[in-house]
């Protein structure tokens, strides 16, 4: 794989930008890639639009990928969303849980801890994961990177929740394989429409 | 006896954690004062984001500003930013005292 600053564009010269920070395979420049898009991310082809973008060089080389649409896919949730909440500090476990518990029918588990977190999702794989990114100990981009080594949670939703919340490391926490980042502090009345919104752009319904 | 509601419950975990500020300003204040910095960056961030979703946004950015003080000083300030950090965790204590007081 080979991380590259290639962007897709639509056929309307829109510049797909998720796509920019996707990982590419390595492929000699003109071979083609295949990028995953959900079908029903916002820059994304309709049925009835040509199902084809191309990839172009940040430095506007000659190199012309072709980007094949597949959707991304995550298992249906039936019934209410699994979600573990993941932070040291209790009174934003407490917050957070009865948010998403109260106000957005979760049903929720919290963990102390990114061993804890890695602990519980063993006995019982949740549907998405918030996951603070300063931890003591375990923190979370290193929580997430052992969480992928579980069985079944290669590709388990997580989103991170952080007080750190700047362009670039949002980027960054991105690229690490979360599907979104969450600012601390957050609208306890809003976060779970927040928490369905990150999902539901990243396909997960 | 109903079920409390989301507000009645809210409320309740609010006022449960106004009460614990002026120990957890305090805390901040102590790790400060003993040159453990990176103890008092934890508490800080820590502080900064909990008092945010409270509703304490005074607070929270006064430990906000604790903790931009500490990371810009590298965690080793010298005396006179260590001054400076001082009087901004003196900000956030006599806000979390107040908070713990008046309840809001």
């Amino acid at each position: 794989m080979a991380r590259e600053g290639v962007g897709c564009e639509s056929h309307d010269g829109r510049l797909a930008l998720p796509v920019a920070e996707a990982e590419l395979p390595a492929a000699p420049l003109g071979e083609g890639s295949a990028v995953l898009l959900h079908p029903e991310h916002p820059w994304a082809p309709t049925a009835s639009t040509e199902r084809r973008v191309v990839a172009r060089a940040e430095e506007r080389v000659e190199a012309r990928r072709e980007c094949v649409m597949a959707p991304l896919v995550y298992p249906r949730i039936v019934g209410s969303w699994k979600v573990l909440v993941v932070d040291d500090d209790p009174d934003i476990r407490r917050i957070a849980a009865l948010s998403l518990e109260r106000i957005g029918k979760f049903q929720v588990t919290v963990a102390a801890s990114g061993e804890e977190a890695l602990e519980l999702v063993r006995k019982d794989m949740p549907d998405l994961v918030l996951l603070d990114v300063s931890m003591p100990g375990t923190d979370g981009p290193t929580t997430l990177q052992l969480l992928r080594a579980i069985p079944g949670a290669e590709r388990l939703p997580v989103i991170f929740f952080t007080a750190t919340s700047n362009d670039a490391e949002v980027q960054r926490l991105v690229s690490l394989g979360a599907i979104g980042v969450l600012p601390k502090p957050f609208d306890v009345a809003d976060l779970p429409r927040r928490v369905r919104s990150i999902a539901a752009e990243s396909g997960l319904h | 006896m109903p079920d409390p509601t989301v507000e009645q419950m809210l409320a309740e975990a609010k006022a449960q954690f106004a009460s614990s500020l002026p120990a957890k300003a305090a805390a901040l204040q102590d790790h400060l004062a003993r040159g453990a910095w990176e103890e008092a960056k934890r508490a800080a961030h820590k502080l900064r984001g909990s008092a945010g979703t409270y509703g304490f946004v005074v607070l929270g950015v006064a430990a906000g500003e604790v903790e931009e003080a500490l990371i810009a000083a590298g965690l080793q300030p010298d005396a006179a930013a260590a001054a400076r950090i001082g009087d901004k965790a003196r900000e956030a204590r006599a806000e979390a005292e107040r908070i713990a007081r008046e309840g809001a």
